[in-house]
């Protein structure tokens, strides 16, 4: 085939696994690539979910690319074969603990470069009464600092720069048999000692999320808990945590409040255009592991200043679209993305995935058996707009993907809210009947059709 | 109604066709051979077999015909016919819409020498719509697959030096083959 024309498929192939591919195939095929990445810089990229083998110990795993809408395979570092993967970090870094024996190391390892950066074992948080158990000496070692807690286990991490970058310092979120979780800090010096340090003040409960912002009353790792309070941690000092109220607007007034007590709420921190987001996302419990999603609300935050009190606290503003942008959900490794055009992905979308509960799981001592099923698309956008009654996926790609689009609707009824899903606007009205009722349609929602598995290792977000 | 104006294009293989001139003018290398007045005894395509030049047609007799039907129909509905005449048109519109998509999707449905030469036809012709749709036929034939499978899908045969083989490996650690 004529190097141009070539060049012309190129354009059809925006994912760099396929690209990757493309270049590998012959001489012919790897100089269109090249002639190519001369004359223009690659396409944006649109996160990848990566699922990791249910194989104990397998390093290829299957990645599903939102904006090829196929499957690949890639292969992980040989060191994360296997472990958890709880962070992930732009740049293709990922990160793993290694929670069960044989399972991989705790460690961040960069797919592209295989650069690796060794991280504390979490096993040392799980000695039970031990303050500070013998020091591990690795090399670019760390110390370690253990609370007196059992069967802590690692559920997020996040970074406040590359792992590799001089000066970066992890954060985890951790969850224990407490149904509480704990938060803890690990420091990366390059030098000194291999360990996790623990804040100062009384151990935290319930935090839900964590992500590193700079543009706050302090800058460094915003953590939120289960009533939206936040706690900042600076980089250059991880054992103090700054504590701050924190209120969203109008919540007096907020028909939410009446929620039933079946539908529970998890929180999200986001950053985006140099804001902090806070999403919470509402789903019901019906026992067991199995969740079902009903909404996001996105709010971003204004700080402002109590004159009366002389203290400040976050101030949330919700807001009804996401201008350009679609997010991506996952504990400590939620990222907005600015949407490249005519990539096929709507703006106002909020991909989720499965990780409301794994606490639980977490604790199962099967950690290759997390389920995975309540997982995938909200889009804020109404069904009446056209976009959504036509075919926005573009055919034979994700469309087979992606279950069919539910209305999510809000219904207002003698002052109590409840949040329903329908197939279709007819189930509504036959649901409505001819009660007098407030209707507000929210926005959609998708799931993942099980993809590839219904129940694996958890699955999350890698950015390139 | 005027017939439609016709024109006669003849293949490398000097088969001729009639075609409309809307059909035809979806070409623009053929469009400016028009415009340039070439069209005496027919226009030569020195460059397209007459198997693949059939097909091509196909293409841009059913895109020019869906593209009369719509403008025909937004000149009714602006003409001021009552809303529910317009309003049918309207639907008419739609289908023809999915009635085109589902045509193209069947359309590059050909084992790939086919669709090479039409890529080739398409490029030469330079017919832009035909062009993409071959394009990104050839993409979903390439996408989400290992080297060696797009090599089995084409044809394709593996000319790189073991040194070369060693460097993309190396480039491509993650890339699972």
């Amino acid at each position: 085939m004529a190097l141009d024309l070539l060049v012309l498929v190129l354009f059809h192939l925006p994912c760099i696994a396929d690209r990757a591919s493309f270049a590998s195939v012959c001489r012919h095929w790897r100089s269109a690539v090249a002639h190519l990445s001369s004359k223009e810089a690659p396409p944006a990229q649109i996160p990848w979910l990566v699922f990791p083998s249910p194989a104990i110990g397998s390093a290829v795993t299957t990645v599903f690319c939102l904006l090829s809408g196929a499957t690949h395979r890639i292969r992980l570092p040989a060191d994360l074969a296997g472990a958890h993967l709880c962070g992930s970090h732009p740049g293709g870094w990922l990160a793993a603990a290694a929670h069960v024996p044989g399972g991989g190391n705790s460690m961040a390892a960069n797919l592209f470069s295989r650069e690796k950066v060794p991280l504390p074992s979490e096993q040392q948080l799980s000695r039970p009464g031990s303050l500070c158990p013998p020091a591990i000496h690795l090399e670019g070692a760390m110390q370690m600092l253990c609370q007196m807690e059992e069967d802590v286990l690692i559920r997020a991490i996040t970074f406040s720069a590359a792992p590799s970058a001089a000066g970066c310092v992890a954060a985890a979120i951790t969850c224990g048999r407490r149904p509480g979780i704990a938060s803890y800090c690990l420091e990366i010096d390059g030098h000194g000692t291999h360990r996790w340090t623990v804040p100062k003040s009384v151990v935290v409960y319930g935090i839900e999320d964590v992500v590193y912002f700079e543009g706050g009353v302090v800058p460094g790792f915003h953590f939120i808990n289960n009533r939206e309070d936040i706690s900042v941690a600076r980089t250059s000092n991880i054992r103090t945590l700054h504590w701050f109220w924190s209120k969203v607007q109008g919540e007096e007034d907020d028909v939410f409040s009446t929620l039933p007590d079946s539908v529970y709420i998890s929180r999200y921190l986001v950053v985006s255009r140099g804001r902090l987001l806070m999403v919470r996302r509402y789903f019901t419990w019906s026992g067991s592991d199995v969740r079902q999603t009903l909404l996001f609300r996105v709010f971003e935050c204004q700080i402002k200043l109590l004159h009366h009190h002389g203290f400040e606290i976050y101030s949330w503003v919700e807001l009804e679209g996401l201008d350009g942008r679609a997010l991506f959900l996952g504990r400590g490794c939620s990222r907005a993305c600015e949407l490249p055009q005519n990539n096929g992905i709507k703006e106002g979308s909020i991909y989720f995935i499965d990780d409301v509960g794994c606490n639980e799981s977490l604790k199962m001592q099967d950690s290759s058996r997390f389920n995975c099923m309540d997982m995938g698309v909200y889009s804020m956008q109404e069904p009446e707009s056209p976009s959504l009654t036509a075919a926005t996926w573009r055919p034979d790609s994700c469309s087979s993907l992606f279950g069919a689009h539910e209305i999510v609707a809000c219904i207002k009824h003698q002052g109590e809210l409840e949040i329903k899903l329908f197939e279709n606007l007819k189930e509504l009205v036959a649901y409505v009947e001819d009660r007098t009722v407030e209707v507000e349609i929210k926005g959609t929602i998708q799931r993942f059709m099980s993809e590839p598995s219904s129940k694996g290792p958890p699955a999350i977000w890698f950015f390139h | 109604m005027a017939s439609p104006a016709m024109v006669t294009l003849i293949s490398s293989d000097d088969a001729r066709f009639e075609v409309t001139e809307a059909a035809a003018t979806m070409s623009q290398t053929i469009r400016h051979m028009i415009e340039d007045g070439c069209t005496d005894g027919g226009i030569p395509l020195p460059n397209v077999p007459a198997r693949t030049l059939a097909k091509v047609l196909e293409y841009c007799n059913k895109h020019a015909a869906a593209t009369a039907a719509e403008s025909s129909a937004a000149g009714g509905a602006a003409a001021g016919s009552d809303s529910g005449s317009s309003s049918s048109a309207d639907s008419a519109g739609k289908d023809d819409g999915v009635d085109l998509a589902s045509f193209d999707k069947a359309f590059v449905e050909v084992d790939t020498d086919t669709l090479y030469d039409l890529l080739l036809a398409a490029n030469y012709l330079d017919v832009k719509t035909l062009l993409d749709l071959c394009c990104q036929k050839v993409a979903d034939m390439i996408r989400g697959k290992t080297p060696e499978q797009i090599r089995q899908t084409f044809g394709i045969k593996n000319d790189f030096s073991p040194e070369e083989e060693e460097k993309i490996r190396k480039e491509n650690q993650w890339a699972f083959e």
